[in-house]
């Protein structure tokens, strides 16, 4: 899958030690739904255990100037009766923070779920604290759906969790490039 | 257990799984749970099987009536996050004859009472259909508060419906003096 910035590939079990390294990172699990360590080991079976499904899949992020990875994305849980999925994900790069990699590589992966999969609806949970997500998120045309009032513990305070959902002809309409 | 007024709520037992069968496959009431299709009480007894290991992050108990001593439903906590400290609750009254007369409320009021004051949770939250009106008047007599709604979310019927998201802290449960 090509985006403009980005480019999106199967993970591949050589990715573990990437993602391992991002999983552990604590601005990064910051916003994740982890609290204990993450290994190796669980990380190489998480790998397995989705490529081995079709009812989730993971995506390596990749700049597509210098074929460098920089994050995944992923869509999971899917169900296939309801045609939804859940969708994640991670810029584990820093350097490419805020500068557009994240909202291209969600489009892509956006445009994979609803033309490819034939998904009817994309839905996500982030936290109150991470609006860079929700920013993301809402460029993509994501429609804040609901708060789920002091569902998350983390930094020893309890903070909401923010859920937002996109259905297929809200991403139709603008073609992945909302005004 | 503290028990409710109308109600109480016991640990499941092997002799209730044939029971619990008819009600998870009545479509009267598998249409307010999810789609799942037919399944075999052996099915169901593997499901039971699974619920007694201590490590699962689901507890489910099942509602009596406390004036005739019959199982009537099943009220269970999952997902408990230990962390967060937050669990979603899922109740079922499969006994019709027990449908809007207060038995589905007693046992959520014991539930919540139980994941409050004995399991030291802090939140309490549920997802229930947009069509399924009786049960939200229901836990909004409860305590429960609208988070949000899940747009198309589920298909049931020939159509797409909506999930309502509804939530209850601690404090919130514990004001409301019941």
């Amino acid at each position: 899958m090509e985006g403009v910035l980005t480019r999106l590939r199967g993970v591949e079990e050589s990715d573990a030690p990437l993602l391992h390294a991002w999983d552990n990172d604590p601005e990064i699990r910051a916003a994740l739904d982890v609290v204990f360590p993450v290994t190796i080991s669980s990380t190489t079976e998480y790998i397995r255990e989705i490529t081995g499904s079709r009812d989730g899949v993971l995506f390596i992020v990749s700049d597509r100037e210098t074929e460098a990875p920089i994050g995944f994305t992923t869509l999971y849980d899917i169900d296939w009766i309801a045609r939804k999925a859940e969708f994640g994900i991670i810029i584990g790069d820093k350097r490419y923070w805020s500068r557009g990699y994240g909202t291209d590589a969600a489009l892509a992966t956006l445009s994979f779920a609803f033309e490819d999969l034939g998904l009817h609806r994309v839905y996500l949970s982030t936290y109150s604290y991470h609006p860079r997500a929700i920013r993301v998120c809402e460029k993509c045309g994501f429609v804040r759906e609901g708060v789920m009032r002091k569902a998350r513990y983390h930094h020893g305070a309890y903070h909401d969790v923010v859920l937002m959902g996109i259905l297929y002809d809200e991403f139709a309409a603008h073609r992945g490039r909302p005004p | 257990m503290k028990t409710g007024e109308l109600v109480r709520l016991r640990a499941l037992e092997r002799d209730d799984v044939a029971r619990m069968h008819g009600w998870f496959n009545d479509p009267e009431i598998t249409r307010f749970l999810g789609y799942s299709f037919p399944f075999s009480v052996d099915a169901e007894m593997q499901w039971y099987d699974n619920l007694q290991d201590p490590k699962k992050r689901d507890k489910v108990l099942g509602i009596v009536d406390r004036e005739t001593g019959t199982h009537i439903g099943n009220v269970g906590l999952h997902n408990i996050d230990w962390v967060s400290a937050h669990a979603e609750v899922g109740i079922t009254i499969g006994d019709k004859r027990y449908w809007s007369r207060g038995y589905g409320s007693d046992a959520m009021d014991v539930i919540l009472s139980y994941a409050f004051s004995k399991m030291n949770l802090h939140r309490v939250y549920l997802r229930v259909y947009d069509f399924n009106v009786r049960a939200i008047r229901s836990y909004e007599k409860c305590g429960f508060v609208r988070e949000g709604v899940q747009r198309d979310d589920y298909y049931c019927d020939g159509a797409y419906h909506d999930t309502v998201i509804m939530g209850i802290l601690r404090e919130e449960f514990l004001n409301t003096g019941t």
